[in-house]
């Protein structure tokens, strides 16, 4: 084999390390964990992925952009609420009884108003998006307690929970919604000039306005996105609980940027593919549901959970930088050719 | 003009003062109240029954609630609260050991100090009025083991034990009451689980999870309703039946009563959360007057109860009843005081 075709497999691995630990992870619980190696189980990973999976693209687009959005896991669990309030048939529901649709189109107004809200204060007010959504995080829950009085709802309108108990054959819709989510957000991140000019803004705003671009429409974009995103994951949540609790949804905001870095998205913004992200939230729900069948003590999970993230995010640390240097000796190489 | 303006405003003012000085006269003085969490459903209930109860015994009650069990925002609190000098501070302590210098603070300043819902075992405290959780954990066990025996003649199955947040002691202590009762049965395979945060698509999953690899569970016992009522919902979405599996609960959240009248839980251990705030209402006057209340056995709110004298001060120690399909609708169960 040429030493320019090896070079190139070695990138495209690189690329698609996540995919890999991945892969070597699940090949490895089949082998060794009895009840591991079927096909429900696969499923289970695949369905208890979908709301890391989507608080992660809202994430992502954000960290893509240079900005970071705090408030995705709050938004969710506001929506959550929201809906099983609206659509909820136990005594501390509205009584409204709304079906999916309506449920879903009000959820999605309240998520783009929360994104809009975000967005505003981060662009009209330059107040740094970390503060600003840091404050999202803590209000916007809260308005979902205020709204319930801190209770919890139960039993939700037939046509939202069917969303959590159907599928194509053996496919649960909620995978299916999952991969369409991923696959038209790569699609709309590589595809289309907005897309790309998420990319623009978060590798270097003065660059991307020099070029024409509106920073600000952008910035306005992702954070509505993201928000309305979460607010969707929200809406899933509901559906899958049957009902809503205060606590629901709480910690997932670090798993899903625990699923970012694992994609191998970049802090520092204007770098990351969302095949990555996807990825990482399915490494995470791999290990959760290797630690559910597994018999041991429960106080060493969170010990296990944390080590194989950190083991996850360093192996991608070291590869990124073994991608770095080969793509520096190749172009070395190209230079020495060419003198 | 603007002199009339303000001599209008001066007086509003005054009656505004006056007004507020006669509110305060009224009542007994200042009470704190230092909440735990505004997340679970127990707590938020908790909150508005120890205020009513704490009024109703003539008190002005002023509750802080320490975000989510944020231990150095209630020991700011705490410090807050002895600086307007109350007539007493109730705490439901995010952590009873971080807490206990805060409270040894409050009480060389004179400030008698209440423990309510979980114990502070590190310092003296005036008074506790608490669930003995452990004793839950006993009561479930119990209740577990017959449940067993209905099924298969004889105490013997398998178990998914689904505990809480590990850091709240709640929860530790239902599973060692469970424990201590279970061991007595080596035919019985627990296997213990842990929903994060007490968070609910937590405790789905892992249900999710484990029925996929172990069918042929018998029994599941979530330690709180809200992750009982996603088990629920899980064994929905997977087809189950509502005798298929045995699903035994604790708290006694309104949501959990309603899943015993649908039939999916045969039991939950309640958390007599109305009792316990009636329980320091009821010796408020005694402990702010500094004298000793009589140890022995109480009756608060129905529900049987005994005063003890532990190392760290008096307990008054109120253990839940086993809610099922025959009593759920007794009002005397917190779950059907609050809510709509």
């Amino acid at each position: 084999m040429q030493k320019s075709s090896r070079v190139k497999i070695l990138a495209w691995i690189f690329d698609n390390i996540a995919w890999f630990i991945l892969g070597a992870l699940v090949i490895i619980f089949s082998l060794t964990i009895e009840g591991f190696a079927q096909w429900p189980i696969y499923r289970n990973i695949l369905s208890h992925a979908i709301f890391v999976g989507i608080l992660a693209i809202a994430e992502a687009l954000c960290i893509i952009s240079g900005e970071m959005d705090l408030s995705t896991e709050s938004v969710m669990a506001l929506a959550a609420v929201l809906t099983a309030y609206l659509a909820g048939t136990s005594t501390d529901a509205s009584g409204l009884r709304m079906g999916a649709v309506a449920t879903l189109a009000i959820v999605i107004a309240v998520g783009a108003l929360m994104g809009f809200v975000n967005a505003f204060f981060v662009v009209k007010m330059k107040i740094n998006s970390f503060i600003v959504t840091l404050a999202g995080y803590l209000a916007y829950r809260a308005v979902g307690l205020v709204i319930t009085g801190g209770r919890g709802v139960l039993n939700i309108h037939p046509s939202i929970v069917a969303v959590a108990r159907t599928g194509i054959g053996p496919i649960p819709m909620f995978v299916i919604i999952m991969v369409a989510l991923y696959a038209v957000f790569h699609w709309f991140l590589g595809r289309t000039k907005f897309g790309r000019y998420i990319y623009y803004v978060g590798d270097s705003r003065d660059a991307a306005f020099n070029a024409g671009i509106r920073v600000s429409r952008v910035l306005f974009g992702v954070f509505i996105l993201s928000s309305v995103l979460s607010a969707v994951a929200g809406w899933l949540l509901a559906a899958r609980t049957n009902g809503s609790s205060p606590s629901l949804g709480m910690g997932m905001l670090f798993e899903a940027m625990a699923a970012v870095v694992i994609g191998g998205v970049s802090l520092q913004g204007g770098i990351g593919r969302l095949s990555g992200v996807f990825a990482g939230a399915l490494l995470l729900s791999s290990i959760s549901t290797v630690i559910s069948i597994v018999g041991m003590n429960p106080f060493y999970m969170n010990i296990i959970r944390g080590a194989l993230i950190l083991a996850a995010v360093t192996l991608d640390i070291v590869i990124r930088n073994a991608r770095a240097r080969l793509t520096y000796l190749s172009t070395a190489e190209a230079t020495v050719k060419s003198s | 003009m603007s002199k009339r303006f303000m001599t209008v405003g001066v007086v509003a003012l005054l009656l505004l003062l006056f007004s507020t000085s006669a509110i305060f006269a009224q009542s007994k003085g200042v009470i704190y109240y230092l909440s735990p969490n505004q997340f679970d459903e127990m707590q938020t209930a908790a909150t508005v029954m120890l205020k009513e109860a704490v009024e109703a015994a003539g008190y002005t009650c002023r509750t802080v609630t320490a975000g989510n069990e944020d231990v150095s925002l209630q020991l700011n609190q705490l410090d807050n609260a002895i600086s307007q000098n109350p007539a007493a501070i109730i705490i439901a302590a995010v952590d009873g050991v971080a807490v206990s210098d805060g409270v040894a603070r409050a009480r060389a300043a004179g400030i008698p100090v209440f423990s309510f819902n979980r114990v502070i075992s590190e310092t003296f405290v005036d008074f506790h009025s608490v669930a003995g959780c452990k004793m839950m954990g006993i009561r479930a066990g119990h209740e577990i083991a017959r449940l067993l025996e209905e099924k298969y003649g004889t105490v013997k199955g398998t178990v998914l034990d689904i505990m809480g947040d590990p850091s709240d002691s709640y929860t530790t202590l239902i599973e060692e009451g469970f424990r201590e009762v279970m061991e007595q049965y080596p035919e019985v395979i627990i296997e213990t689980k842990i929903a994060q945060a007490w968070e609910a698509s937590r405790a789905a999953d892992i249900a999710e999870d484990w029925l996929t690899a172990h069918p042929d569970t018998d029994l599941i016992f979530p330690h709180s309703d809200h992750l009982t009522a996603a088990v629920v919902a899980v064994l929905q979405n997977k087809g189950y039946e509502k005798d298929d599996i045995i699903l035994v609960s604790c708290t006694g959240m309104p949501m959990g009563l309603e899943l015993i009248r649908e039939g999916w839980i045969s039991c939950i251990v309640e958390e007599p959360v109305s009792a316990q705030a009636e329980g320091i209402a009821m010796f408020l006057d005694d402990i702010i007057a500094g004298n000793t209340p009589e140890l022995g056995p109480y009756l608060v709110k129905g529900i049987e109860a005994e005063l003890i004298e532990m190392p760290y001060g008096p307990e008054l120690r109120i253990t839940g009843n086993v809610i099922d399909i025959n009593n759920v609708d007794d009002p005397i169960w917190w779950g059907n005081q609050v809510g709509n």
